[in-house]
């Protein structure tokens, strides 16, 4: 192939990828459900306002009003989604972004999951004027522009009002509340030691493998390292239970997340997501502090988040 | 001990809430791609590339102040 095919083609392919980049402008990508007033003085969204953010592949994110809630959202293409890892990394954090800047500004937002999607109804062409579909479209001061197809407004606005009062119930929920994440881990070889050492049955065990010969020697070994694994999980438990009702006493709620794999001898307790007034987390600092001076345990504190893990209606 | 989003932890936990929570909703138009949250698994290793790391420090980058309207 020669390199002026190769031009060819290449030439061809974005010629092909601003085509569908540009005809298919007919979704709306949701970031997250915020308050909408169009009383003076709150940090809400009072009018349809386009943020000073971009979001995915740059696009111009905005506020979509119904009578008291305000979507913060960008039209986009509806085949935009991309496996290419490095696309959704990049989208990943330009949504988290988008998300962060409006709790920042409106202090109370309901995130949607990456990736939540407004489809058009059918087919038909890329833009239409909000001004035909939107009740705010007389606002003064509305800054003029096209936005995602009629369908996919209509169908946002009839959502946004059928769950008006779910939304404005999780909305109270979490008002100046965060998400907080908190791992922990310990290293089970440290408490093994312990128990090989303290433990009556297992002392008594140990004695008995000393006394038989090698073949009972084996099975014995074996039925070692199955108490240590019983007594180890035991152990775990216990110390689960101490670490959440610690943890649990000072958030409004909590939820019990799947543990991650760390890098042995490391092991995860424990993974939570919690939810809390910002003011209370010097309480929560002083109780994780405490559990991470025990020997062999590591604390993982992260946040604040916006509260992804209690946006369910 | 203070909360921190820095770091790979904080990432490693970013990614879990924006991929795996949030609102999801079920309407008939409204969708949540499916497929996703698939690649996140070699994602949550790809990510804390430094490249990553240090464009996830930059995020405030994004805000333009050309951008009015606000």
């Amino acid at each position: 192939m020669t390199w002026s095919t190769r031009w060819f083609i290449r030439v061809q392919i974005r010629f092909q990828k601003h085509k569908i980049k540009t005809m298919n402008k007919k979704s709306l990508y949701l970031y997250c459900i915020t308050e909408a007033s169009k009383k003076k003085g709150k940090p809400r969204v009072r009018r349809e306002q386009t943020f000073r953010i971009h979001g995915l592949d740059r696009g111009k994110v905005f506020a979509f009003l119904n009578h008291s809630l305000a979507a913060v959202v960008q039209e986009c293409d509806a085949s935009f989604l991309s496996e290419d890892p490095r696309w959704v990394k990049n989208s990943v954090l330009t949504h988290q972004a988008v998300v962060d800047h409006a709790w920042k500004k409106f202090g109370n937002v309901v995130p949607f999951s990456f990736s939540t999607l407004v489809l058009p109804k059918e087919a038909q062409s890329a833009t239409k004027n909000l001004e035909q579909n939107c009740e705010t479209a007389s606002n003064v001061g509305r800054p003029k522009r096209s936005v995602a197809g009629s369908h996919c407004l209509k169908n946002l606005r009839e959502w946004m009002n059928k769950e008006e009062d779910s939304l404005k119930k999780l909305l109270e929920k979490l008002k100046g509340k965060a998400e907080y994440g908190i791992q922990i881990s310990w290293n089970p070889n440290l408490i093994a030691s312990q128990i090989t050492r303290n433990d009556r049955e297992f002392k008594e065990l140990e004695k008995e493998i000393q006394e038989k010969g090698t073949g009972t020697q084996y099975l014995l070994q074996h039925k070692k390292k199955n108490l240590l694994r019983q007594k180890l999980e035991a152990v775990a438990e216990d110390i689960f239970r101490e670490f959440y009702d610690k943890i649990s006493h000072g958030v409004k709620e909590i939820r019990v997340e799947t543990i991650r794999k760390e890098k042995p001898p490391r092991q995860m307790l424990m993974n939570l997501s919690c939810l809390l007034p910002k003011d209370d987390v010097p309480k929560l600092d002083k109780v994780l502090e405490e559990i991470a001076k025990g020997k062999g345990f590591f604390v993982r504190f992260t946040g604040p988040w916006p509260p992804y893990s209690f946006a369910k209606l | 001990m203070k909360p921190t989003r820095k770091g790979q932890a904080g990432l490693v936990d970013l990614l879990d809430r924006v991929l795996d929570k949030g609102l999801i909703l079920n309407a008939d138009l409204i969708i949540s791609l499916a497929g996703v949250p698939l690649i996140a698994v070699s994602l949550h290793a790809a990510i804390a590339s430094v490249e990553t790391m240090s464009r996830y420090g930059l995020m405030q980058e994004l805000i333009e102040p050309s951008n009015a309207g606000e």
